[in-house]
């Protein structure tokens, strides 16, 4: 056990506000030398602030950050860096075309009296540091950008090492790495864990945290909720501080009326991403895709939109068979889709309300090419009436909106072609809770006028409230179909986390059935 | 302050137009050089004269620009509209010796061919369309040369006569009222049909105009199109003034066509601008080098004082960019 | 060039991933075969080839170095033609060739300083702010030149042409100080770029300058760097040019960034940036020049000089697209 005289890096009282968010209100953290500390929330909960308060990209409103008990104020990444803290981020920050040892050294090259580059001691340090501490067999010199993922990851985390880092952040760093270069990573881990480095951990792979933390923190809409040693606590509890609060008045579900089969998907499968998924949905049912971050939900809905090509399959709307490979077809035969990175994927933030909203519409409010402007602003005006969207104009640029605004702007654009089938991906991800109880409302509505809803979630309590039944998957494959009724958020969360609770998960199934006979 | 409000608002959505800089820049130029010529050279600047023949020395780059502005949105650029001009001209004055609408139809017919070579290379084998046209641009001007063999060719038909030199109305001469069409035509399927606001989506952010259904490739491809087709338009207005075609007339004219469609507040990055915008940087161009002309200033003088100001035009365009989101 | 002898050294490539690997090296060689063997007089202009290859080099050089760090430079041209019009209006005003030296050399940094500030600065996308300091440039050098060329007077003339360009070691044309300087440069950048920290940041703002700010490395610094060094070269490049031909004029701009494009092109530089070596711009520059001067000799128009470069600029971008289609599977 670490001896705990004085924590490495000690957070007091963090407040951080973005325009119409409260991202974090006094939130203070702490890690001790040669402990691993894990930071645990949903999405949304404000852990990914509280990393870039660490790491000197987000500054704080007010609060104190202390380092070997000394106050100081990080005002830049490299002063973070500098104090001994880095950190490895979800998006790797690898340089593709420079060899592996030059990302190893980013920034912090070997050189010599001359002032020349070392390359040699470059080569053989990073040989040094390949073997002997992170057990990651490739060349140094093979470009960075020739490697998987999970070796990118080990890359980076060289990196901190070369720096000599004393408190090293992990952003969700098995999110993208398979099995075995997750073990390499926890072995790792432990290895740093033993030199007296600081790690704080976040994932949504609950098991991990277990497995590898000290402590843990749950925070929950930008406040601690608890901070708590790991032995004294189990994964259920750690879900219940997670989920926490009460949520009737988010959600307030009125079920609506099913109707026939409207999306029936048949073992659709692509390689290495997902396999044999199956399913259906009916008029007016609001079904829910529950998974953690890359288990391959948001490629599976990706597949059938036709954005990405798969393998093998079939996907029907409305009996129809769905041409692959083709979004344009498949918005034809009635299927929307609200994408989960709204400003990648979804808007163009340099275009106003207006353009955004109409684009997949525009065929049908146009006469041989020309765009009816009488019929676009009244049906835009009259859309964001209905679902108050607020802005100024309809001609304001969507990217001065808030989050919220800016996600209604992309419903709407999907609601305007009148879907037969609309997915949605994470539609509340990142808004705040007033426009987020509006998009569940809307959504309700839509079902009650018979549309089929797919709602993509890795908020599980998001499923629990608007679906009518979950669908969970775990490494691309479909693992359990349930009903939400009478569902409890435990059975749905270990369905989800995989293999390993799949008994689990078929026991939940069994009752279902049973109820139903 | 309130009850400046209003009138701030006004001012605030002028200066947010595409352009709204460069207007200012251009109006307040043509004013400065109306009250010092009379001073200098004796002459009166702001004659009706001066303006047709500004308009008449930009038809070309006009035309042209029409076609860029389309490019640019939706996200790309095409470096070879110089030596397409070239070589379009070039064919031109060759198919006038089989008669009028051999030479039109047959220009027009080319330069749709031409575009629709760049937007092959660029949308269906996508390649980096900065270096593709560099490079289709060099084929083109060098099939113009290989064509005269280095010599001026000259033009056969009374029809360029009209068009070069006649006027609608007594006076609108004819290559003005063909780039104001384009013009006009260009501006309203950009702004009003689905085409064009499709452009937009495009050029502002490609992966979600595919998340929209929208078939980005064609439509590129379109845009090139559509730029060789105005480089045609143009090729024929300036075989019908000068009857005749310069292998070397439109060398390096690609860059005054960018730089039109640029100052006019079209973002590189795509996405953004309008025709209404290049409409105002071709005439900035064509009446600041006219009023230097007309102030005796040296003409290469011109190019240092339009570099710098362009420069600083472009700049005024990032800092308002960089302001707002 | 280490990486290909110990890739041919240990088999491993096949000769497919060869020949897509190294294109440009397989280009040159097949040019120079077919202009030993099938043109008159080949052999005997190897020396022209070189000597054409290093005073245009020094542009492409200039310009690939820009293309690392993931920029571009479309006045290249005209800054060099603006070193060779200060070279003739110092040396013809005060008689002094070192002061016109270093006059052309400041003038030329000078303009690489503009164009580092106009991009990295002010943050004009680099292409349109090039083509918006070109026009500087080359009213600059229209300026002295007007359409034709300007010329130091009587005797200087002599000066200037005896200097530099002609200036021959052994009288062998393949020992003149252009082709010596050239050499010499190209060494010095090369050795910059790989072992030096500097080097190394020019590549990592190309390859991915975000990561290199997170990093702590100063990317604009690099970036605005490279522009001065660009000026520089080119500056090297325009004194030559003035003593090549004993005067200023504006043809030694005209046209000129094409070539340097082309050249760094299908050497394979990248236009992200991040990608390529001085060693890949000279098989580019060669390539271009063994073209050019082949299709002299074989008395064929200048003009089929410019359409096979263009044809080989989207051959090689073809290819390009062909590999890294490839590398994806």
């Amino acid at each position: 056990m670490p001896e705990k005289k004085q924590p490495l890096v000690e957070l007091k009282g963090i407040t951080k506000s973005f325009p119409g968010v409260k991202a974090l209100s006094d939130v203070s953290f702490d890690i001790y030398p040669g402990e691993v500390h894990a930071l645990c929330g949903e999405n949304g909960a404000g852990k990914s602030t509280l990393i870039k308060v660490m790491t000197g990209a987000h500054k704080p409103d007010s609060g104190k950050i202390f380092i070997d008990g000394n106050e100081i104020v990080i005002n830049s990444t490299q002063q973070a860096m500098e104090s001994g803290i880095a950190c490895i981020y979800q998006e790797l920050s690898i340089a593709p075309q420079l060899d592996v040892a030059k990302n190893v050294f980013l920034g912090n090259m070997f050189v010599n009296k001359a002032g020349f580059l070392d390359l040699k001691k470059l080569y053989r340090e990073t040989d040094d540091i390949l073997c002997n501490y992170i057990g990651l067999k490739v060349s140094p010199k093979k470009p960075a950008g020739e490697l998987s993922v999970g070796q990118q990851q080990m890359v980076e985390i060289g990196r901190a090492l070369t720096r000599r880092a004393r408190v090293i952040i992990m952003d969700e760093p098995t999110s993208s790495l398979s099995e075995s270069e997750a073990d390499t990573l926890f072995k790792l881990i432990k290895m740093l864990k033993d030199d007296n480095a600081a790690i704080v951990y976040i994932s949504h792979k609950l098991d991990e945290v277990m497995n590898l933390a000290d402590r843990i923190t749950v925070i929950r809409d930008g406040r601690n909720i608890i901070t708590m040693d790991t032995k004294d606590t189990t994964q259920d509890e750690l879900i219940s501080h997670m989920i926490g609060r009460t949520l009737e008045n988010l959600y307030q579900k009125v079920p609506a009326k099913q109707g026939e089969k409207v999306l029936e998907v048949k073992q659709l499968s692509k390689a290495d991403v997902f396999q044999n998924v199956s399913f259906s949905v009916n008029k007016g049912e609001i079904l829910g895709f529950f998974g953690l971050v890359g288990a391959g939900r948001s490629e599976i809905m990706r597949a059938i939109f036709g954005v990405d090509k798969y393998d093998a399959g079939e996907i029907l709307i409305n009996g129809k068979k769905l041409s692959p490979g083709n979004p344009a077809c498949a918005i034809e035969a009635g299927l929307g889709f609200c994408t989960e990175d709204r400003k990648l994927e979804g808007l163009m933030l340099r275009l106003s309300v207006l353009q955004n909203m109409t684009l997949v519409k525009l065929p049908a409010i146009s006469k041989a090419g020309v765009v009816n402007r009488k019929k676009q602003s009244s049906l835009v005006n009259q859309y964001v009436e209905n679902i108050s969207i607020k802005t100024p104009s309809v001609h304001q640029l969507t990217g001065n909106l808030s989050g919220g605004n800016q996600q209604k702007v992309v419903l709407a654009k999907w609601l305007m072609m009148n879907p037969d089938v609309l997915i949605v991906d994470e539609p509340t991800r990142g808004i705040d809770v007033g426009s987020k109880s509006e998009i569940y409302g809307l959504l309700g509505e839509l079902s009650r006028n018979g549309v089929a809803i797919i709602v993509v979630s890795s908020e599980i309590e998001e499923i629990m409230g608007i679906c009518d039944r979950v669908i969970t998957v775990c490494e691309g494959e479909v693992t359990a179909e349930m009903d939400i009724e009478g569902l409890d958020c435990e059975a749905v969360l270990s369905a989800a986390l995989g293999r390993k609770h799949r008994h689990n998960a078929e026991i939940v199934n069994n009752t279902k059935t049973g109820n139903k006979a | 302050m309130n009850s400046n409000s209003k009138e701030t608002n006004l001012w605030k959505k002028f200066l947010e137009m595409n352009g709204s800089g460069v207007l200012i820049a251009l109006i307040s130029f043509i004013i400065l050089v109306s009250i010092i010529s009379p001073h200098i050279t004796g002459g009166k600047y702001l004659t009706w004269t001066n303006i047709i023949q500004v308009f008449r020395q930009q038809t070309y780059i006009g035309i042209i620009a029409c076609g860029m502005t389309f490019v640019i949105i939706s996200g790309n650029i095409d470096l070879s509209v110089g030596s397409q001009l070239t070589l379009l001209t070039v064919l031109c004055a060759n198919f006038s010796h089989y008669g009028n609408l051999a030479a039109i139809f047959g220009t027009l017919t080319l330069g749709l061919v031409l575009g629709f070579f760049n937007g092959l290379f660029v949308s269906g084998l996508k390649l980096n369309p900065f270096i593709v046209t560099l490079g289709t641009g060099s084929i083109f001007g060098a099939l113009a040369m290989i064509l005269t063999s280095g010599f001026t060719k000259r033009a056969d038909s009374t029809l360029f006569n009209y068009i070069g030199t006649g006027s609608v109305l007594g006076f609108i001469p004819m290559p003005v009222l063909i780039m104001l069409c384009v013009v006009l035509i260009f501006a309203f399927i950009l702004k009003r049909t689905v085409f064009g606001q499709r452009i937009y989506a495009i050029g502002a952010n490609p992966k979600a105009a595919r998340y929209s259904g929208i078939r980005s490739r064609a439509f590129v491809a379109i845009t090139y199109i559509l730029s060789g087709f105005c480089c045609a338009l143009a090729a024929i207005t300036l075989i019908a003034r000068s009857t005749s075609a310069n292998p070397a007339v439109a060398g390096g004219k690609e860059m005054d066509v960018i730089l039109s469609v640029v100052l006019g507040g079209t973002s590189i990055l795509g996405g953004k601008g309008s025709i209404w915008g290049t409409v105002i940087g071709f005439l900035f161009i064509g009446f600041m080098s006219n009023g230097f002309t007309f102030l005796n200033f040296n003409q290469y003088m011109q190019w240092v004082v339009m570099g710098i100001i362009l420069v600083i035009a472009l700049a005024i365009d990032v800092y308002k960019q960089k302001g707002r989101v | 060039m280490r990486n290909l002898v110990t890739d041919l050294k240990n088999m491993k490539i096949g000769l497919n991933r060869f020949l897509l690997s190294y294109n440009s090296v397989v280009i040159l060689l097949i040019l120079c075969f077919f202009g030993t063997f099938f043109i008159d007089g080949f052999n005997n202009n190897i020396s022209t080839i070189i000597f054409d290859s290093s005073i245009y080099g020094f542009m492409a050089v200039a310009l690939g170095i820009i293309m690392v760090t993931g920029n571009i430079d479309l006045s290249v041209g005209f800054q060099a033609a603006g070193s060779a019009v200060t070279t003739v209006i110092v040396l013809d005003g005060t008689g002094s060739l070192f002061l016109a030296v270093v006059s052309a050399l400041c003038v030329a940094v000078l303009m690489g300083c503009i164009n580092g500030f106009t991009v990295v600065k002010l943050g004009i996308s680099p292409l349109i702010a090039t083509i918006a300091t070109n026009y500087i440039y080359k009213g600059y050098v229209y300026f002295f030149t007007k359409t034709g060329a300007y010329y130091p007077q009587g005797e200087l003339r002599d000066l200037l042409k005896s200097s530099f360009s002609r200036l021959r070691f052994f009288d062998l044309k393949i020992l003149s100080l252009t082709i010596i300087i050239f050499i010499l440069l190209i060494v010095l950048f090369m050795f910059l770029m790989r072992k030096t920290n500097f080097g190394n940041a020019m590549y990592i703002a190309g390859d991915n300058g975000e990561a290199g700010v997170l990093s702590g490395i100063n990317i604009k610094r690099v970036s605005f760097l490279a522009y001065v060094i660009g000026g520089f070269l080119c500056g090297i490049a325009g004194i030559f040019l003035a003593s090549n031909s004993g005067a200023a004029m504006y043809t030694q701009g005209e046209g000129r960034d094409i070539f340097a494009v082309s050249a760094c092109v299908i050497g394979g530089i990248k236009m992200a940036g991040g990608k390529g070596t001085l060693l890949n711009i000279l098989l580019g520059i060669l390539i271009m020049r063994v073209i050019s001067t082949g299709m002299n000799l074989m008395m064929i128009p200048s003009s089929w000089v410019d359409f096979v470069s263009g044809v080989l600029i989207i051959f090689v971008l073809v290819i390009d697209r062909i590999t890294s289609i490839k590398k994806e599977e």
